[in-house]
């Protein structure tokens, strides 16, 4: 490989994904309510049983609680949706009516949950309160 | 000896034609079926991996050569070795294949190209920069040992290579039965893209999908069971780096922080995802709890264990 034919590579790589960006390609994916909160928990995490899930206003994030006391987070990924399974109640502070959880993953990064002051915190107290059944 | 052209070199200009003419149809279809970000990173492995190939692609030429004097037979280029050749470059590439899925350093490399949570055309292009550091140049040697000239084996894996370019892809649904019987298709392979636990390390196949149906590797293409694809658990991040490193990043500290030597070998050479304390997933431990859990009705009493983290196995 030349250095001619490495520059009209990049030239070709960058050109097409300008291309897909100029076509709008890729859409934002949204977390429209619980139930697909829960269908898409199952989907990452295989025999999970979900028991309620929160779904940030925005629909940009998901924390979906499991009947064996385990919690899985979804979040958008470009068009697609992330997920990260923990066995305990993963780490979370409120602030009004936004729950942040920790991920743990500097790249991952934060789970932001826009809820609404009721049901932040509401679920800030059942993760607080697996966090010491647990810890018991 | 003989010169042959290098068939990826000439192929190169139909990938680019070919993407561009995927992402239009998807554009009317789906456009979610391409994002630019994961194109963008998708491409620039495709560009790092030649790179990577070019300055590691003479020492594996030249220990090929060094091999293929002591071979056990004079084959040359007659036609009948032209169809060998090509027959048992597929087999080492589906022994490979299948390694690079159940043993975790082959798996550090090619955990890349699963990486995307796309499966289109420009996935295809998403190919490893460490291929040479994790050996998988080796599954090829013993063809060479045989004596099959060097030229004709690098001909035949780049054809190979070229093959399993337009198989990444929704755009095509199945092919004719007949074609489906014998080679690799889109369908099949998104199966092996695919992280649903029915379709977890499935369909291996290089350009023959018989190896997958002779080894008991084959599952088919689900209408019940569209595949989602990428790896168990998705990099959600487009940092090309972390998507080229992140795996040998957890074996070098895995084995840095686990006691014991057995331990520290588990975790370079045993499947993804597995853990000397059992609080990660392998494929095998997902499978066997979806299969727990569809033996069950989904709201009946179902006892799982359930991991502490997932590992990265992908389909």
């Amino acid at each position: 490989m030349n250095l001619t034919v490495l520059i009209g590579s990049l030239a070709a790589v960058f050109a097409l994904a300008a291309i897909a960006w100029l076509l709008g390609m890729g859409r934002t994916p949204r977390i429209a309510d619980a139930d697909q909160a829960e269908r898409l928990a199952r989907d990452a995490h295989s025999g999970f049983v979900p028991e309620g899930a929160a779904v940030s206003r925005d629909g940009k994030a998901a924390l979906v609680a499991g009947r064996d006391g385990d919690f899985v987070l979804l979040r958008e990924h470009g068009a697609n949706i992330a997920a990260r399974v923990f066995r305990q109640a993963p780490d979370a502070r409120r602030d009004d009516g936004v729950l942040m959880v920790a991920t743990g993953e500097k790249l991952f990064g934060d789970l932001r949950l826009d809820l609404g002051e009721a049901d932040a915190a509401r679920w800030s107290e059942r993760l607080q309160g697996n966090r010491s059944e647990a810890a018991a | 000896m003989n010169e042959l052209p290098d068939p990826v070199q000439y192929a190169v200009p139909a990938f680019v034609i070919l993407v561009l003419v995927e992402m239009l149809i998807a554009r009317r279809v789906d456009p979610g079926r391409y994002e630019p970000k994961d194109t963008l990173t998708s491409l620039l492995f495709g560009t790092g991996s030649t790179v990577a190939g070019a300055l590691t692609g003479g020492a594996v030429v030249a220990l090929s050569v060094w091999l293929y004097q002591f071979r056990l037979f004079d084959i040359g280029f007659v036609w009948w070795a032209w169809i060998l050749v090509f027959l048992l470059d597929d087999l080492a590439y589906y022994v490979f294949h299948r390694l690079a899925h159940r043993v975790r350093w082959f798996w550090a490399s090619h955990v890349i190209h699963h990486s995307s949570q796309h499966y289109n055309l420009s996935t295809a292009l998403r190919q490893t920069w460490t291929g040479f550091f994790s050996l998988s140049f080796a599954f090829s040697l013993p063809i060479v040992l045989i004596g099959f000239p060097v030229e004709m084996l690098l001909f035949a894996s780049g054809v190979n290579l070229i093959y399993q370019f337009w198989i990444h892809t929704e755009a095509i649904d199945r092919m004719p039965r007949w074609f489906e019987a014998v080679f690799n298709t889109p369908s099949h392979h998104r199966v092996h893209h695919a992280t649903n636990p029915r379709y977890l390390d499935k369909n291996y196949a290089g350009i023959l999908i018989i190896w997958d149906r002779m080894f008991g590797t084959f599952e088919a293409e689900r209408q019940d069971d569209r595949p989602r694809y990428g790896i168990i658990k998705n990099l959600g991040s487009f940092n090309l780096l972390w998507a080229a490193f992140h795996e040998w990043i957890g074996i070098a500290k895995d084995v840095a922080t686990v006691p014991g030597i057995g331990n520290k070998l588990g975790y370079i050479f045993r499947p993804p995802g597995w853990s000397h304390d059992g609080s990660r997933d392998t494929s095998d431990t997902i499978k066997a709890r979806w299969l727990e859990s569809e033996a069950e009705p989904f709201d009946g009493e179902i006892s799982v264990s359930v991991p502490a983290k997932a590992g990265t196995q992908g389909g």
